[in-house]
């Protein structure tokens, strides 16, 4: 009978089953579709691992030297071989890890933060802030990026993490502020902004629900890409001598200490640059892998 | 057209007068002082400290100090290095075609491969060819371009000894510096090159153009490639920049004598002039290079053009 028949749910068993589709949801199955975004991430997931129980992980104390068995090649006892104070390759490979997450975590977090207050600011107030804030970001930006790092090192006289840390951080403000700038500005023009302010929310709420949701997933992408070059920018610095000092066990300065041996012994050179090179490699993947996993949602929502 | 070019230069007069502040600025507030330090070098004792003091006008105020740096600036002065007792000017100009020779012979290279690499990939999309040289890219992006010249070294200078390690001159000594800044740099590029790429050739009248019955040469060429372009040469400009600061650590790497090493001798003595000098001259230089590609920006896309003409 027709009319029962119309009474009826159209939804086919299996239809009734599924789970909502949020956000979440989309993103994560974009995510793991792929294999490259997947790769960085576990890597990445191990690599953290790795520096947080370093002391568990790493067979030997990497400030530790063992004279007599001095520029091994990597074997049984050490895995990595040994360098010219007879420490142990991959125990200070594996506390390396830690200093190079953490430099590349905290140089970003504090750019990320400084280009918010400036970008979110700039972009929202607009009028004479945002042109005298872009004016600056601008002429920051006209510095190429290690070369104003060396000339703050320079400057101020001290070479040391830190202060490769907080060099790199100044560096990248511009861009980041200009980013922000620019999601908040799109998200301005937006329609659910203006039915915000018909209704008559305030400001600060306004830049909290609508425009924050959407300057954070172009900033996380960035962020992601820029901890890889921050890892490596930092190693560069060091390997001129201006970052981590001896004894440091940081990627970069083992290079610069061991490079006078590459022709006696290259393993000690192989080990910290394959380290550099993959830990950027999986931040890059995994910050393509977002952009890839994020832009549709922002279309969705 | 001239109108554009006008009004860029007009627009980057203030960064430049910006930037030169900032970097008198830099030294200002830095907490070195050099007088100080040359006098525990020179053993001199306080009152000669205070008389190069006043020599080197550390003890005048702000704007007195940043006038005469401009008056320096507008005569082409950029001050003596503490270091050698040289002019900057004189160090930096010693020093330029080496590293000039070495940017130009990267960027060569890494537009070439780039290129070549990323419009092959693109109209081979998906085809192992695309993702081979795909992953060859990421790992050029990714790679620590000093790790790379070692181990560079170690193939072709140690073990095969075909080419020489350090130093500058010649065709020889080029060849690996050159190579590292092109392989690192030609990954960025190639994955610029195919996204763009890619997405004008999926684009609409890219269809039109093959229904039209055009042949694929002549629809790649004149149609794809001219719009692909404009986000390339974006990306070749941006790079000038990474390449100015590659250039330093590739250069201490292979002991050229460039304007890079001098920056990084300049900053482990704390070389003041020299530090300035250098971060001057390659920000004025960027800024210039990014003139020049928003021109070539303008010449692609009349769209730039005609809409700042409102």
């Amino acid at each position: 009978m027709a009319s029962s028949a119309l009474q009826q749910p159209i939804l086919a068993p299996q239809e009734i089953r599924r789970k909502p589709l949020t956000w979440s949801r989309i993103f994560f199955r974009q995510f793991l579709k792929n294999k490259g975004a997947l790769f960085g991430a576990i890597y990445l997931i191990i690599i953290f691992l790795v520096a947080i129980f370093a002391p568990l992980i790493a067979p030997f104390d990497p400030l530790d030297m063992h004279p007599k068995d001095m520029l091994q090649p990597p074997n049984a006892h050490y895995i990595f071989g040994t360098d010219h104070y007879g420490r142990d390759i991959f125990s200070r490979i594996v506390f390396g890890a830690r200093i190079s997450l953490a430099v590349g975590l905290l140089a970003n977090v504090f750019s990320v933060a400084l280009g918010m207050i400036i970008g979110l600011t700039a972009g929202f107030y607009g009028g004479r802030w945002d042109m005298i804030s872009m004016r600056f970001m601008d002429m920051i930006f006209a510095f190429p990026g290690i070369l104003l790092a060396l000339s703050i090192i320079g400057l101020v006289g001290k070479r040391s993490l830190s202060w490769v840390m907080i060099a790199l951080a100044i560096v990248w403000i511009p861009m980041y502020a200009r980013l922000i700038r620019g999601s908040v500005l799109s998200a301005k023009e937006s329609v659910y902004v203006d039915a915000a302010r018909v209704v008559g929310v305030n400001n600060l709420r306004i830049m909290g629900r609508h425009v924050l949701p959407n300057v954070i997933a172009p900033v996380i992408v960035v962020a992601t890409l820029c901890i890889g070059v921050a890892i490596r920018n930092a190693a560069a610095l060091s390997f001129l001598g201006m970052g981590a000092q001896p004894p440091t066990p940081e990627w970069g300065l083992m290079l610069f200490e061991t490079k006078q041996f590459l022709r006696l012994a290259p393993w000690v050179t192989i080990f910290p640059g394959l380290a550099i090179l993959i830990t950027v490699i999986a931040f890059n993947l995994l910050g393509d892998g977002l952009r890839t996993a994020l832009d549709p949602k922002l279309k969705v929502g | 057209m001239l109108q554009y070019i006008g009004r860029r230069l007009l627009a980057s007069i203030p960064t430049v007068i910006g930037v030169c502040v900032i970097v008198f600025c830099l030294m200002y507030f830095s907490p070195y002082d050099p007088a100080e330090n040359m006098g525990h070098m020179y053993h001199l004792n306080a009152e000669q400290i205070q008389m190069l003091r006043q020599e080197l006008r550390l003890d005048r105020p702000f704007l007195d100090q940043l006038g005469h740096w401009f008056a320096n600036l507008a005569r082409g002065d950029l001050g003596k290095s503490y270091l050698q007792s040289l002019p900057v000017v004189n160090m930096i100009e010693a020093r330029m075609w080496t590293t000039l020779e070495l940017a130009l012979a990267g960027m060569l290279l890494a537009t070439i491969i780039g290129l070549g690499t990323g419009i092959m990939a693109a109209l081979n999309e998906g085809s192992i060819w695309d993702t081979f040289s795909m992953i060859l890219a990421l790992i050029g992006s990714a790679m620590p371009d000093f790790w790379l010249a070692l181990m560079l070294i170690y193939l072709f200078a140690l073990n095969l000894r075909w080419l020489p390690i350090l130093g500058q001159g010649d065709v020889k000594h080029l060849i690996m510096p050159a190579l590292v800044v092109g392989l690192t740099e030609a990954g960025v590029i190639a994955r610029t090159v195919r996204s763009s790429l890619l997405e004008v050739m999926h684009d609409d009248y890219i269809r039109t153009a093959r229904a039209k019955g055009l042949r694929e040469r002549f629809v790649v060429t004149r149609h794809a490639m001219r719009n692909a372009l404009i986000p390339t040469v974006t990306i070749i400009g941006i790079n000038m920049g990474a390449v100015l600061g590659g250039v330093v650590v590739i250069e201490v790497v292979f002991a050229r004598e460039g304007i890079g090493r001098m920056m990084v001798d300049g900053v482990l003595a704390t070389d003041i002039p020299v530090v300035q000098g250098v971060v001057l001259l390659s920000a004025l230089v960027f800024i210039f290079v990014n003139l020049a590609v928003d021109v070539l920006y303008a010449f692609l896309d009349p769209r730039i053009r005609l809409e700042t003409n409102r």
